[in-house]
């Protein structure tokens, strides 16, 4: 089983958008999907349909080994389970916001039923995962090219296991083009090879409540994210 | 430095001459190639710095803590 961990250096990156849709492309691939919101926002489940008013989410399980009863089939072999904002506005629980303690526990029942788990991590500064971080296959971290978010990640450091995927690049801007110059120039091999341009479809495939992959199967982000799915799978495989 | 490969039975047919010469043919031209995709990145990298200051200045500020940048791959001409 492989454990991906999604990060964005900041938040409103789009790294809840872009696990959304590499899960999806990872699914069309064959591949058993388990995607995780460990965001308090709790907006992964929107790209699937899943309403925002709904109280399911992990938060909402008592105990780690419950954890099947929030979770939602989307598709056979495609599954999410959603963080669970109503639960706490309701019960005012926030024992269980810790989503690395909770699914460190929850991972050796996995590993038989899911060729991959996505966890959309909370962004930096408040990124709370560090044993999920520790155990993942793949760590990410997603950044817009903007100068805010270089002078972030130069503060954050990309650590020598990590990868750095570029999100929502227009290559007609000279500034973002610079900043990724630099990023290349700096990170090399663990900048990832494909970057996710920026493509008005990945805004309109939420407001649709689909991950762009199936609202526009034709778009650039949906190939991108089919690219990376690939390249997430030939790395695995060159790595076990 | 990783060196382009020449087929096996290529060289097993030729004479250690003619093979040497294959691996020369093959390798220079590729080396110039990745040689200037290097050079033209770094050059690029100095006026992108050249041209905004707050990169120029988070360049120093890593380059002060070690953090160097990363060297090309001569036989690929990518980062690695």
């Amino acid at each position: 089983m492989n454990i991906m961990t999604l990060t964005g250096v900041r938040g409103g990156g789009g790294t809840t958008t872009i696990t959304g849709m590499l899960g999806d492309a990872l699914h069309a691939l064959d591949q058993r999907v388990l995607l995780v919101d460990l965001n308090a926002s709790d907006l992964l489940r929107l790209h699937f349909d899943v309403p925002h008013a709904d109280g399911h989410g992990w938060v909402a399980s008592p105990f780690p080994s419950d954890w099947r009863q929030q979770a939602f089939e989307l598709d056979d072999h495609l599954t999410l389970v959603p963080f669970g904002r109503k639960a706490i506005e309701e019960s005012g629980v926030s024992h269980l916001l810790r989503g690395d303690d909770f699914w460190l526990q929850v991972l050796p029942d996995l590993d038989r039923d899911f060729d991959w788990v996505l966890f959309d991590c909370p962004p930096y500064p408040n990124r709370l995962a560090p044993a999920l971080r520790f155990r993942s296959t793949l760590d990410v971290l997603v950044a817009r090219p903007d100068i805010a978010a270089h002078v972030l990640l130069a503060q954050i450091g990309l650590e020598a296991t990590s990868h750095l995927l570029i999100n929502d690049f227009d290559p007609g801007r000279q500034l973002e083009c610079d900043v990724v110059l630099d990023w290349h120039c700096r990170y090399g091999a663990r900048v990832l090879p494909q970057p996710i341009y920026r493509d008005e479809s990945l805004h309109e495939s939420l407001a649709y409540k689909k991950p762009v992959t199936r609202y526009l199967p034709d778009a650039a982000a949906s190939q991108a994210a089919r690219t990376l799915a690939q390249w997430c799978l030939s790395t695995r495989s060159a790595a076990a | 430095m990783r060196h382009p490969t020449v087929h096996p039975l290529l060289v097993a047919q030729a004479s250690r001459g003619q093979a040497n010469h294959l691996v020369a043919a093959r390798m220079h031209p590729e080396e110039r190639v990745s040689r200037s995709v290097e050079m033209a990145t770094q050059e690029a990298h100095k006026e992108a710095l050249a041209r905004w200051p707050l990169l120029a200045e988070i360049d120093r500020s890593l380059a002060g803590k070690g953090d160097a940048l990363v060297e090309m791959d001569p036989a690929s001409g990518v980062s690695s």
